[in-house]
């Protein structure tokens, strides 16, 4: 009795871990806890995860920050006195600098990244997923899989990956990922 | 904590960092281009009435040499370290010496000289000029020194919050408040 107890627990607890409630009435909060879990399930068909993409934005990302930490710090040393020219001319490398960077990141997040979520790797092979929503109103998940230039897209109803209490349903969604790279590398 | 978990975590304290790195970015950016160290300031007293209120934004340019009779100031000196807000009233150039430095192979001492414009000011709605506001035995303003920069635009009324905020503590705490709110609501 006391063991079944104790496994109950622990299922339940690892369950909770895995997923969490979600706001049913909101696309956006439905499909980010989407994109979560799309390593988990895309782990089952050997694919593991590469974080190049996202590396490489935080890094950019971060520079900027540090940029505009040492614009704070010339600015305590040289007590923002405009007259002395060492003082300007370290602040406009460095914010110059800052919105080159700044830019750069745009256009890696917009013409890189885009709505890529997940990025994984199986042998030789690459697999990008992205996904996107058409409007806020419209529960549906839209998914765009590439493998090695082959691209698939499929849809699919939230109302079939989430229960009714708000939690998403892991094996359904894995299930569903897990046909859809078959298909593909059948395909290739 | 895995490494997936730290890199959410970096990204989200990512987006963060970049709204603020970004807002003091185009401060910075701001300063440059007006080579002033507080290209906007917020109208403090009443004594430009009519022409400026209290909470009137201000827009300088400090990149003039000399400035004319009837342009508005902005100054700080050490004596009140607020931003004020007056009308030069009078103007003269003389010559200053310059630090002293050592040239040449003789290594004999060179004065240099170089102009400097002394400003008298006067705010609009006040009965006399400014003098007893500067430092003490210091009967003109320094151009180069104490300017923070000339009027050349302003919006009316939107500074009032920032007064309120230094003002008010309890207009602070409901500010922070509603940030924090807005935060816990905005998902995306």
């Amino acid at each position: 009795m006391e063991h079944s107890y104790f496994f109950y627990h622990y299922f339940v607890n690892f369950q909770k871990a895995m997923v969490k409630k979600v706001n049913l009435n909101s696309a956006v909060a439905l499909r980010n806890e989407c994109d979560e879990h799309l390593s988990g399930a895309l782990s089952k068909v050997g694919y593991e995860q590469s974080f190049s993409l996202v590396d490489t934005k935080l890094v950019i990302g971060y520079s900027c920050v540090i940029l505009a930490g040492l614009m704070y710090y010339v600015e305590k040393k040289y007590k923002n006195d405009f007259n002395n020219p060492d003082y300007v001319m370290y602040t406009e490398l460095f914010v110059v600098l800052f919105f080159v960077l700044e830019f750069v990141w745009y256009l890696f997040s917009k013409f890189v990244e885009k709505s890529i979520k997940f990025v994984g790797t199986k042998g030789h092979k690459t697999l990008k997923v992205s996904s996107h929503l058409k409007s806020k109103e419209d529960p549906v998940y839209y998914l765009e899989f590439d493998l090695d230039g082959t691209v698939d897209e499929e849809q699919v109803e939230f109302t079939r990956l989430f229960t009714a209490d708000g939690f998403l349903d892991f094996a359904v969604f894995s299930k569903l990922l897990v046909d859809v790279v078959n298909k593909i590398e059948k395909d290739i | 904590m895995n490494l997936k978990t730290l890199r959410i975590q970096l990204n989200q304290g990512l987006v963060m960092s970049m709204v603020l790195a970004s807002a003091f970015a185009v401060w910075k950016l701001m300063s440059v281009i007006t080579m002033s160290n507080s290209p906007l300031v917020v109208v403090l007293s009443g004594s430009m009435e009519p022409a400026f209120q209290r909470g009137d934004i201000l827009l300088l340019w400090n990149r003039e040499k000399y400035l004319n009779v009837g342009d508005i100031i902005v100054y700080k000196t050490s004596v009140r370290d607020v931003p004020i807000v007056h009308r030069i009233v009078r103007e003269h150039v003389i010559e200053d010496d310059l630090p002293k430095r050592k040239t040449g192979k003789n290594k004999s001492t060179v004065a240099a000289k170089r102009k400097s414009q002394k400003i008298l000011t006067k705010g609009d709605n006040n009965q006399g000029d400014d003098l007893p506001l500067y430092e003490y035995n210091v009967n003109y303003l320094d151009r180069q020194k104490d300017i923070l920069g000339s009027v050349k635009g302003y919006i009316p009324k939107v500074g009032y919050v920032t007064i309120l905020i230094t003002e008010n503590k309890y207009f602070k705490y409901a500010i922070v408040g509603l940030l924090a709110l807005s935060a816990l609501f905005n998902q995306e």
